[in-house]
């Protein structure tokens, strides 16, 4: 989904892309949502975040652990000292407790949830985000 | 005596001081956390005519 809007909305300016978190699905769900924190702090949120889609797998299973997390980070030549402390000490995690006090209170329910300005779009496939945005744009094509 | 009241105004006002100051933190913490809440992980023209929001766990 992510790389045709940005490919077709993003680059030719009509859609501004944000990404929050949900991080509803347990311990492991929390951790790497603060460790893209960590992350955004070196300016590596996008390579991070693609790394964590890349390497899912069962839930809470370890996958996620820090152990695992800085081991992504270590992958993409992030300072692997500065990005553990960041992660011990938890600084992110008010911030990603916000963002999923947001959600709930938008009646989020699963992931990924989608908003065109501001209007939950459901299914949350490719056809109709594209539609919803090209409806937002007036009906025109990318 | 004289000294004594002094020394116990000065740190009342230092203490006042601190509980004022940290409270105007705690209130710019806030304010930054909200606007930076929406836009934290944003990419595209600030000025777009759409904005595409996704809520999504890593898991």
């Amino acid at each position: 989904m992510k790389p045709v809007l940005l490919e077709e909305f993003v680059a030719t300016g009509k859609i501004r892309f944000v990404t929050r978190h949900y991080a509803f699905l347990g311990p492991e769900s929390t951790r790497a949502a603060e460790a893209s924190e960590c992350a955004a702090e070196q300016g590596a949120f996008e390579r991070f975040a693609d790394l964590l889609y890349a390497n899912q797998r069962g839930r809470n299973d370890g996958g996620f652990s820090d152990v695992m997390l800085t081991h992504i980070a270590e992958f993409i030549d992030l300072d692997a000292v500065d990005f553990a402390t960041c992660l011990a000490s938890e600084r992110h995690l008010m911030t990603v407790q916000q963002d999923v006090d947001d959600a709930i209170d938008l009646d989020v329910r699963g992931t990924p949830s989608v908003f065109v300005n501001g209007a939950y779009v459901t299914p949350a496939d490719v056809s109709a985000i594209v539609a919803a945005i090209e409806e937002a744009l007036g009906g025109t094509s990318p | 005596m004289y000294a004594k009241r002094s020394l116990l105004l000065f740190a009342f006002l230092a203490f006042a001081l601190v509980v004022v100051g940290c409270g105007q933190g705690a209130l710019l913490d806030a304010d930054s956390d909200a606007v930076g809440t929406a836009e934290r992980h944003a990419v595209g023209e600030e000025d777009a005519a759409v904005t595409v929001t996704v809520f999504d766990d890593f898991q």
